[in-house]
Parts: structure tokens; sequence; C-alpha cells
């Protein structure tokens, strides 16, 4: 279903939304946007891409205290922190980072395996995103097969027409915003502004990639010099990894002492020489080299083996933040030749 | 600045076709505007590939400790050239292994400040003379070299080489005259007011660690916070996390940096990290009259034990 919402309502919206929901946006943080929570709608910024910080943080905080643990009078104490108390809404997340939450929903959610704690802040989410009218010139997504107006992923869906939005609703999730009385009809004049939109957008990115070629150079590439050459200017840090959307690994620790403690999960990330490093001492990933090539590995070769899906989703976050300009659309590009 | 790339290809091509270096670490043109990229010329037509200019920001130095053994060549602006030094007071580089091809700076441009100062994308940025021109999609302007550079650019005391084999022109002239304006900045405010300025600048990390990987001084096998049993501070993002880690990076400095502001230029969540080691700099050259990186025999006070110096340690 579709409707339409004036701009100038919609911090009227957002401040009634507020009063059911966490709310979660693109907002500012010293010098720069990046996604959070936020306890006022004036504190969104509307004309942002991509924000610093992915909103991967609502479904996966980089530090998760899974329980915690006290030793009282009537023995061991837990307290699990499993579920969270309110629903969240996150409003305005952009179609690449959508599609990253897909990827995730594979990952944590599946059939045969359930994590819990992301299951139920996925569960307590709606998710409405916003369309990009002006993709910047380090977006990709339409080269790693997204697009700046996909809707998968979303419960709405919002397209700006300079005075209005429209909306979509995709799920019951949205129908539940849409049926908002501050929403109002929209018109076949509004559909196809919006489809123009996506059209001049879409101008300005790139076609897609050759995902089963590249795939297949990967392949023949493990034992390539080509990997000596990425890796000498990465300094091995963790920017690339950390703000990527889709990547999602994690370390477990237990931080406390026989009283009292509590079991920890955070984000880790294979560009550190300590994420492969066996209790023994062995590394079987000892340098750069092979820290630099499973990133790779990983989102354009692995994703499409275990999950039919790639890793990446272009958003450009690791082309913007890279200390040292490594660029992933370059060394993608390089892959044919380096075979 | 740009008038070096030809003069740092051509001793390029010298270096590599004579066989005296295996390699030589400088910059070749970025992915996107307003940035270089560390590169590394290993034949004598790679050196075309080289180029000099305003964001070549990055410190090259960090770079020397993976070419340990072999000969390597080293673009270095003054900043570059006292890390080199430092680490060759540390004896971490022989002095015989490298070779400094060294480059007069006129300060590297804040590609952050930049983009905060024009109102769209930047899709193109020149310099011209004293001035940056930007361009982007619907706006096109100049701003003034003085007022887009980095803080520790603007505050630096070395800008010419303190060390080099050959240097690419003649040494500039200072525009600074106190180091420190950032620190005092800081130091002004009540002691209140600078502890929750320390909160909240530490409680935007995300220990990426990118500050660490890009500091030429940071080459520990294992970094204190990477060590597991036991664990020095605590793994999360929490505030004692996070304030242990940049507390701990920041002293394991003291005496050792050189404020290139390699670390804060690499930080994705804009973190004022200069002006922690800019302070303890500051208090290393009012207690010991010591500057970093500018001698080749002078150790950092703090890795100094002189028996007879006593309990007030020298000051």
């Amino acid at each position: 279903m579709r409707k339409k919402i004036d701009k100038a309502q919609i911090n009227t919206l957002l401040a009634a939304l507020l009063k059911d929901y966490e709310l979660y946006a693109p907002a500012r943080e010293a010098g720069y946007v990046t996604f959070r929570q936020i306890r006022s709608p004036e504190e969104i910024v509307w004309d942002c891409l991509v924000t610093r910080e992915p909103p991967k943080d609502v479904f996966l905080p980089q530090t998760e205290v899974l329980f915690s643990y006290t030793r009282g009078p009537n023995g061991l104490e837990l307290v699990s922190n499993e579920k969270v108390q309110r629903e969240r809404l996150v409003w305005g997340m952009r179609p690449c980072d959508a599609q990253a939450l897909l990827v995730q929903d594979v990952v944590f959610d599946t059939s045969k395996d359930c994590d819990v704690y992301f299951a139920n802040k996925r569960a307590m989410t709606t998710v409405v995103g916003i369309g990009c009218n002006q993709p910047l010139s380090t977006c990709f997504c339409t080269a790693v097969g997204g697009g700046p107006f996909r809707k998968d992923g979303f419960d709405l869906f919002l397209t700006d027409l300079g005075e209005a939005y429209l909306a979509e609703a995709l799920t019951e999730k949205g129908e539940r915003l849409l049926a908002s009385p501050f929403f109002h009809a929209s018109s076949k004049a509004d559909e196809k502004a919006a489809r123009a939109l996506e059209k001049a957008a879409l101008a300005h990115l790139p076609e897609a990639m050759d995902v089963k070629t590249i795939q297949q150079h990967l392949d023949q590439l493990i034992t390539s010099p080509f990997w000596d050459e990425v890796q000498a200017s990465c300094i091995g840090c963790g920017v690339c990894t950390l703000l990527c959307p889709v990547c999602h690994c994690f370390d477990i620790v237990d931080e406390g002492t026989a009283a009292c403690g509590q079991r920890v999960r955070n984000w880790d990330t294979c560009q550190y020489c300590v994420y492969t490093l066996e209790a023994s001492g062995h590394n079987p990933r000892p340098s750069g080299r092979e820290r630099v090539r499973q990133r790779l590995m990983h989102k354009f070769d692995y994703y499409l083996v275990t999950q039919g899906k790639l890793g990446c989703v272009g958003c450009g976050r690791c082309v913007q933040l890279c200390p040292v300009n490594l660029d992933i659309r370059q060394i993608v590009n390089e892959i044919g030749a380096a075979t | 600045m740009r008038q070096y790339t030809e003069a740092m290809r051509k001793e390029a091509k010298r270096l590599l076709a004579e066989g005296s270096v295996q390699v030589v670490i400088g910059f070749a043109e970025g992915t996107l505007p307003m940035r270089a990229a560390p590169f590394f010329a290993r034949k004598p037509e790679d050196a075309e590939r080289l180029i000099w200019g305003p964001f070549c920001e990055n410190n090259l130095a960090r770079y020397l400790r993976e070419y340990k053994g072999k000969k390597a060549a080293i673009v270095a602006k003054g900043c570059d050239t006292r890390s080199i030094v430092a680490l060759m007071a540390e004896h971490q580089l022989p002095r015989d292994q490298v070779y400094i091809i060294g480059v007069p700076c006129e300060g590297m441009i804040d590609r952050r400040i930049v983009a905060r100062r024009v109102p769209g994308e930047v899709l193109a940025a020149r310099e011209e003379g004293a001035e940056l021109e930007v361009e982007g999609q619907d706006f096109a302007l100049r701003l003034p070299r003085s007022e887009v550079l980095y803080r520790s650019c603007s505050a630096c005391l070395h800008p010419n080489p303190v060390l080099s084999d050959v240097l690419l022109g003649e040494p500039v002239e200072l525009w600074s005259q106190d180091p420190y304006v950032y620190v005092r900045e800081v130091e002004n405010k009540s002691p209140e007011e600078r502890a929750a300025y320390f909160s909240a600048e530490a409680s935007r990390c995300i220990r990426c660690y990118a500050c660490r990987q890009a500091c030429p001084m940071c080459y520990c096998e294992e970094c204190f916070v990477d060590h597991t049993s036991p664990r020095w501070i605590e793994s999360g993002v929490t505030p004692a996390g996070l304030q242990g880690w940049q507390i701990g990076r920041a002293y394991h400095l003291t005496g050792r940096c050189v404020d290139c502001g390699a670390c804060e230029r690499a930080c994705p969540e804009e973190i004022d990290l200069v002006y922690l080691n800019g302070k303890l700099n500051k208090d290393l050259r009012e207690l010991y009259g010591f500057e970093t990186g500018v001698k080749l025999d002078e150790l950092p006070p703090l890795a100094v034990f002189l028996p007879d110096e006593g309990p007030d340690f020298g000051i």
C-alpha cells in the first residue's frame, strides 16, 4: 500500500512514534553523521546518504552483555540479557544497509540455528528505508546486486519527492505505521515522480559486476603474489570491517571474578593479527597477505557458496574511510588481470 | 608542492635502476579526490606513478619496519623524517638500510575540514598557489590553504626534513610560532571540563586501532590491548575499555611521538588524539628540554635510566 506524508508533518509523526518506540536514525555526532539512538526528531539529519557507522549496532551491538552472574547466599544467580524491553524503530536506513541486514539474517537466524539476541532485536524492530536520489561517487550498490531504491528488507519505504515523502508499506509492521493519520493518499503522478527519481539515480551508478567470473578468478588466486601487492599498503586496522554493514564476526569473552561478572560479545575482525591466533601459538593467517585475502575471498567468493549472496553491498564506507585509500572497487577490478 | 613530483620520479628511477634500493616507498594518485595512496615502487618503470601533493598525508615511516634487512628508499616530509630518526634512536632501523628522499613540506590539507566547508560531495580538488580549488556537482569554490591544514600541520615546527640523503627543493620557511596551540586549548579548561572532554572523545572509539596501525612508533610485537592472558583492560566499547585504551596508547608514546597527526587522520571517528600526545610531548619539552626525533643519539627521557639522577628523575 502507498501513501504520502508532507515533510512539514514528519517531525510531528516521529514525535508521536517516540512514545512507542526507541528511535534510531542518522544524526550528528561530533563533526559527522552516524546512525544512533535519538531522543528528538530534530536530531535527524535527512540528507546524509552514507552514515559514518552503519545501523548494524541496533541488531548486533559492538559490545553486548549476553548474561551476567552473581554469587549470592542462594548460589549462582544468572541474569540473561536476551530480550530488549521496548520496540525499536530504525528510520531512514538506506537500501545498501538493508541488503547487509538480509545477509546477517542468514547468519544469525536460520531454520536450523537461531541467535536469540539478534533474532529478538530483529523481531522487535521496524525498519523504515529511504531511497537515494543522489548517490555519492563512492556508492556502488548496483555493481553488487543492489540498487538505490531496492525495497527488500524494509517494512516501510520512503521516496523523497521534494515537499513530501511517498511511503510504501511492505510488511504488516509497515502497514501499522502507514495507518497513522499523518499519511494521506498518494497519486499516480507521485508514483511516476518516484520512478523518474530512481531512473536519474541509476544513471550515477556503475554497471553490475560479473560476479561469477570474479568468483572463478578468486578461486585461482589463493597462492598468487597478487595479495602481496594488495597488502603492501594495508596497515592492518579494523576500519573496513568494523564499519562494514555486512561484517558481523564476534568474539566472546568472560569478564569478572568468582563473585560476579559477565559474558560479553564484542565485534571482532579478520584484519586483526589475533583474530586467528590459536591457543598453541600457531596462527594460520600470520601476515597481512592472508588477512586482506580473507576479506576479499569472504565477500566475493565464500558468501556466494554458503549463502548465495555477496558479502559486499556497495555502501562505500570502506572506500571513504580507509586510512591509506585501499579501494575495494579497484582491488576487485584488478582481480581479473591478476589471474 | 607538485614541482617535487618530477624530481622524485627521477631519483626513484635512478635508485631502482642502479639496484641500490629494493623499494621506493612513496605516494601514488588516490582513487578519490583529496586522497593519495601509499605506493611501493619496485621496478624503475614504477617510478612514473609516484606523485607529491597536499594530500600525501600518511606517515610512510610506519612501513619501514616491514622492510627489515632490505634496503628501502622513502619519500619523507619533516614529520616522517623525525619518526625515522626516533626509530633509529630506538635501534629499530639501521641508518644504512634507509635512503631518505626528503621533501620540504608546506603542510597537508585536512580533507575533513574541506568536506565540512563545502555544500556537497567534493568531486575534484587541486592546489592553486595558496588556495585549494574545490569542485562538486553544483559548486566550485576556493579555500585559503592556511584555513584547511591539519592542526598538526598548522602548528608544525619541522616542515623540513631533519635528516635526508637527498633533499628535493629548497627548505620552506616556518609558519608556526606555537607547536602546542591545540594542547593549550584543552589545558585551559577546568579539570572537570577536561575530564568531560576526554570521556566524550574516547566514547566514540570503536577500537579499530587505526591510530596504532598508522603510527610509526607503535611497533610492539604484541600490543598491550591484544594481550588476552591476563587481559589488561576491559575488552568492549565500555567507558573503562575505551578510556583504558586511549590512555595506554598515549602513555606508551610519551617522548616518542613526533606530533605528525597520522593517528588522528586514520581515525574514522574523528577523535581528538593529537592533544593527548601533544600534552605529553609538551611536558617532556618543558621538563627535560627534549624534542622527539631530531637527534639520532638521544633516547626519549623515559627510556633512559641514570643511576645518579635521584628521586626527582632529573627534572
